[in-house]
């Protein structure tokens, strides 16, 4: 038996394509810190690089209403798993989050991002665009937004 | 029915900005609030309080000691009912979770002193919805009544928010109200948020014809029209048509044209602007129990292009409106971490004050 509920009976005001607006700009600014980038090392090895990133709502969430973390590092592409997502200290897979109603990204606090890039991640310029998805709160759908670092890699 | 019944208040959304760049805390932004005259504040919950969805012991001692420091009142807790709380959409919140999670906010609100949660309900946008996503309902009618007697128990009332594009006419929020009187009980009550009563354009919906490819002057002619027509200062009568035979001379398009006559996937238009006259709130004043002062610009020598704030607050008087107007500014959204957001605050409450007082001194 569904739990959904019943639809309520109001007029529908449908929103323009989304293709139409420009994207969403709130908080892109600080989103993604190009200081806070750094390389991921195991064993001596580049294994991927680590991004720190504020949430881009105007308040905090449970990691469950994340929808997605899009990843594009170069040519390299990703969507939610194999990244991994750090809170608070503690560190989990896209999988777990989605049932994580009580741990939250609080608003104004740095969340990490593990970006695996298999082959290391080479030195000299790469760009990398990070966009998030939540389930939207209110009366709005999908909150989303993306944020653009462009990092300079040169050799200690 | 006077003035002097409405107090002037800050929702802590106002600095969201400066918060999230940790360039304030909470009581830098309690203080915000003290410095620009407020006397009461709205708290989000998710923002600001560590221990959500609680509020622990440690927390209600220091925000109760910077109340009393700042000699501030606590008015209003904001509330949200995220259906879509767990990612699977088999499992989102049914009714009664919906209840619970909402019981948590109105106890939560009760420990931190509010008298009001703001009610992400429904009725939020008045008879709209804004897409047409099943899951998209919030706090329905059906779970508003069964929480009322619980809010009239402790005290704190729901308020039902009517944001634009909804209108506080427009009877989207008519089930809440029979819910209401049926029930005889105090728990809820009606809110407006000042985006319903508009004049102009929002500084997003700008920017947006702008990257689109309207011309400025265009825009800006439209803007004049449509501010004269929507003051209602008995002068704003203004020949549309005669604005569209202007627009078309100076080369208007079709994204132009779209601004004044609406069109294909457009919401609304300049022609037919459904916003809530100064007439009608006066009518509506005597059932609202909180006001957002929402605010997306004001002019660097505290007028407002957006609001005619006199016309507003004497509807808000005359009908007997007693409570706060919380200011509410967004503008931030527009043009993110270029205004400062202190000063916005602050010259949307000179402005207010400035207009209570002309309503004092005319006997109001």
């Amino acid at each position: 038996m569904s739990n959904m509920p019943q639809f309520p009976q109001k007029e529908i005001k449908p929103i323009p394509p989304a293709k139409k607006y420009p994207p969403a700009l709130l908080n892109q600014k600080y989103m993604l810190p190009v200081d806070k980038i750094h390389e991921v090392y195991e064993d001596g090895n580049v294994v991927g690089i680590e991004c720190s990133l504020l949430i881009s709502l105007y308040h905090g969430s449970p990691l469950s209403m994340i929808r997605s973390i899009k990843v594009k590092y170069d040519a390299l592409e990703y969507e939610n798993d194999p990244m991994k997502f750090t809170v608070n200290g503690h560190t989990y897979n896209f999988e777990e989050m989605k049932t994580m109603s009580t741990m939250f990204w609080e608003y104004g606090e740095y969340a990490q991002l593990f970006i695996p890039i298999p082959g290391g991640v080479g030195l000299g310029r790469h760009r990398l665009e990070v966009g998030i998805a939540f389930n939207g709160s209110a009366t709005r759908g999908i909150n989303h937004a993306w944020a653009v670092a462009e990092i300079n890699l040169i050799e200690n | 029915m006077s003035s002097k019944d409405i107090k002037l208040g800050v929702s802590l959304y106002s600095y969201q900005e400066a918060i999230w760049r940790g360039d304030l805390d909470l009581e830098g932004a309690l203080t915000a609030v003290k410095g620009c005259g407020g006397e009461g504040v709205e708290i989000f919950g998710e923002t600001l309080i560590p221990s959500f969805p609680y509020v622990s012991n440690d927390f209600l001692y220091k925000w109760f000691y910077m109340l009393d420091n700042l000699q501030l009142e606590p008015v209003c807790y904001e509330h949200f009912a995220d259906r879509r709380f767990w990612k699977d959409p088999n499992r989102y919140l049914n009714d009664d979770e919906v209840f619970e999670v909402t019981m948590q906010y109105l106890r939560s609100a009760k420990k931190l002193g509010c008298k009001f949660i703001r009610l992400s309900h429904d009725g939020h946008n008045g008879r709209w919805i804004m897409n047409d996503e099943p899951d998209h309902t919030v706090v329905n009618a059906q779970v508003f009544e069964r929480l009322l007697p619980y809010a009239a128990e402790l005290g704190v009332r729901m308020a039902l928010e009517v944001h634009g594009p909804g209108l506080l006419q427009d009877g989207g929020n008519d089930d809440f109200l029979e819910a209401m009187d049926r029930t005889g009980h105090e728990g809820g009550g009606l809110m407006l948020d000042l985006s319903g009563c508009f004049r102009d354009m929002l500084p997003l919906e700008i920017n947006l014809m702008l990257t689109l490819g309207a011309k400025p002057e265009i825009i800006e002619y439209l803007r004049e029209n449509c501010r004269k027509a929507y003051t209602y200062d008995g002068n704003n009568q203004v020949d549309w048509d005669a604005v569209e035979e202007k627009i078309r001379a100076m080369g208007a398009g079709p994204i132009e044209l779209g601004i004044l006559n609406g069109g294909p996937g457009s919401q609304g238009c300049m022609r037919e602007k459904l916003i809530t006259p100064p007439d009608v709130l006066e009518q509506y004043a005597p059932q609202l129990i909180y006001v957002h002062g929402k605010m997306h610009t004001m002019n660097e020598d505290c007028t407002s292009d957006e609001l005619d704030y006199y016309r507003i607050l004497r509807a808000l008087a005359r009908g007997g409106y007693q409570g706060y107007v919380s200011t509410e500014f967004e503008g931030q959204r527009t043009v993110p971490h270029t205004l400062n957001e202190v000063e916005y605050v602050r010259r949307q409450h000179v402005l207010m004050r400035k207009c209570l007082a002309q309503l004092a001194e005319e006997g109001l």
